[in-house]
């Protein structure tokens, strides 16, 4: 059966909407005929692959996105591959993935084992004139991400075409009214989830999409792309409001009127911070992890409504209607429905993430959370509970005090072995020179129950921010040692 | 305000956002041939330069050199 959404995607390639904008990438502007032709140009050779998963090289261009989609019409899966990753990492990904084909729009090759490059300059100049039937095409897996393995061998999570069918119903279901008119903005790494939602429902609506400008500062970067494409649509994560913190005064953004935020905690100090700014928009907490397809409950935050939250951090709603979600005696969230992934490729893996209740599968998330009165809210990682004293700590919960009583500062908690094996918490904040180690800690005192406490104040000159955009807490577990 | 003018407005705030006493600007100093030009000095330079000349963010995002920024400042002075 052709999933509904690329039979969508399908038709505006090859049918009505050809001479509209679909995307505008390092300020060049590809309209759907544009890159209808571009997908042709792979379509083919991909089509002689036996291969059902090709790598690609990931790289802000539009001929990958293109090569996303020939894929996707060929019934076949794409595995992103950041060329920039370690080779060994890269030969680890092929391996796993069994991935014996890269497609490139580089120049620069690494060399892999047993890999073969379908490089974007050999396939350019092929005859695109011949006709896509979807009708003969199987379609199973549709992606794999990689994420890291606790191992330190990547997970390789397959999402298949009918998990990205239903989260495109559910999100279908969520009304947003998006139209041909509407302007997506698509500030991720295309090994990060939220990019696909950020290219593949422009191209579902008919919509265009724009990503951020790669010689600016990225802060710098957010803004312009918001500002100068006039972005209706924007799925950001909650870190994207400290990026832009010391401009959120000068952000005016009329015709935003959708901002989704996921990937991270949202705390009531960020979404309150956003609001003022674009009072008029409607911003949505959105949650899910990668084994979930991309996410799969929302929050709507209704200004000058009653904000729900647990500690500070904003619920995240209710299930998308493809998918269910569970919390178990010990407080972890299970995700189930037509979302959750057919598992890992590294097969070990899977009994321990995925489980049946009651004869439906589960996801187990890692993530803790609770429900009140049948909306949801997740409170952090598992991983990020700690046991101080006896006392099972949050550390997401800390930093929500810290924000509360400090609303211009942002801080992370990180729990540190010190030499006689006891847990302690060291808080990282940003210099400030009005603040000191005395007045935090007497300032969290009055909030915090002693078995909170952090036990010093590391200030420092930024947070680093992985790939993805997302605070990089395990920099800061180096510092603490 | 002139060219020279803007120059020696924006000395003392390079002095003091790059932390180099000696430093003396010119219209192709950018983040590749100052090693002190990194992203957060490269926000700072902006937030000072926004203050100083009471200038919008938006005026300044694209700006990738002094010369740039000189320019954008000049723009707009003219344009007032």
């Amino acid at each position: 059966m052709i999933p509904g959404f690329l039979e969508k995607i399908h038709s505006h390639l090859y049918s009505n909407i050809q001479d509209k904008t679909l995307s505008f990438i390092q300020n060049e502007q590809t309209s759907y005929s544009e890159f209808a032709n571009l997908v042709l140009s792979k379509y083919n050779d991909f089509n002689t692959i036996p291969d059902s998963r090709i790598g690609i090289y990931i790289d802000n261009h539009i001929d990958v996105y293109a090569a996303i989609i020939a894929c996707w019409l060929n019934g076949k899966s794409y595995v992103p591959i950041n060329p920039k990753w370690p080779t060994q990492r890269i030969q680890q990904v092929c391996k796993i993935a069994q991935i014996n084909y890269i497609y490139t729009t580089n120049t620069i090759y690494k060399e892999i084992d047993d890999i073969q490059y379908l490089s974007k300059n050999v396939l350019d100049g092929r005859d695109g004139s011949f006709q896509i039937n979807l009708l003969d095409v199987h379609f199973d897996e549709a992606y794999v991400l990689f994420t890291s393995g606790t191992t330190g061998v990547p997970k390789g999570v397959s999402i298949s075409f009918e998990n990205l069918d239903s989260f495109f119903d559910g999100f279908e279901l969520l009304n947003y009214q998006v139209t041909e008119h509407d302007r997506f903005l698509q500030m991720f790494d295309l090994t990060f989830d939220l990019s696909i939602c950020s290219f593949m429902i422009p191209m579902v609506y008919g919509a265009s999409f724009y990503t951020l400008n790669e010689q600016l500062v990225k802060p710098l970067a957010l803004y312009n792309a918001l500002e100068t494409h006039q972005i209706t649509f924007a799925l950001m994560i909650p870190s994207s409001i400290h990026l832009l913190e010391n401009y959120l005064s000068e952000v005016e953004l009329p015709n935003l009127r959708v901002t989704q935020f996921c990937g991270e905690a949202l705390t009531t100090n960020q979404l309150q911070k956003w609001q003022s700014c674009v009072p008029h928009c409607q911003i949505d907490n959105v949650y899910g992890p990668t084994e979930a397809t991309i996410y799969c409950t929302r929050y709507i935050a209704y200004p000058n409504s009653n904000l729900l939250n647990q500690n500070g951090i904003v619920c995240i709603g209710k299930p998308l209607e493809k998918s269910t979600i569970y919390v178990n005696d010990e407080d972890e969230i299970f995700i189930g429905g037509h979302q959750v992934s057919k598992g890992y490729l590294n097969d070990a893996l899977n009994l321990e993430a995925f489980t049946n209740i009651v004869g439906d599968r589960y996801y187990k998330s890692g993530d803790i959370g609770k429900s009140i009165d049948s909306d949801y809210y997740c409170l952090g990682r598992k991983d990020q509970q700690i046991k101080v004293q006896g006392y099972r700590i949050e550390l997401t919960e800390i930093e929500n005090a810290f924000g509360q009583l400090f609303p211009n500062q942002i801080s992370v908690a990180i729990p540190k072995q010190n030499e006689n094996n006891y847990t302690e918490i060291i808080l990282f904040t940003l210099v400030n020179s009005e603040l000191t180690e005395n007045i935090i800690l007497m300032q969290l005192k009055k909030v915090l129950p002693e078995y909170m406490m952090p036990r010093k104040v590391m200030f420092i000159e930024e947070f680093n921010y992985n790939i993805n955009g997302k605070l990089d807490r395990n920099y800061l577990k180096q510092w603490t040692n | 305000m002139t060219q020279e003018s803007i120059k020696l407005d924006l000395q003392p705030i390079f002095v003091t956002v790059f932390s180099e006493p000696n430093i003396l600007i010119t219209e192709n100093m950018n983040a590749k041939n100052l090693d002190k030009w990194n992203s957060v000095t490269h926000l700072t330079m902006i937030r000072e330069v926004k203050l100083f000349y009471n200038i919008k963010l938006k005026e300044l995002t694209l700006m990738k050199n002094v010369g740039d920024m000189i320019q954008i400042i000049l723009g707009r002075n003219l344009g007032a």
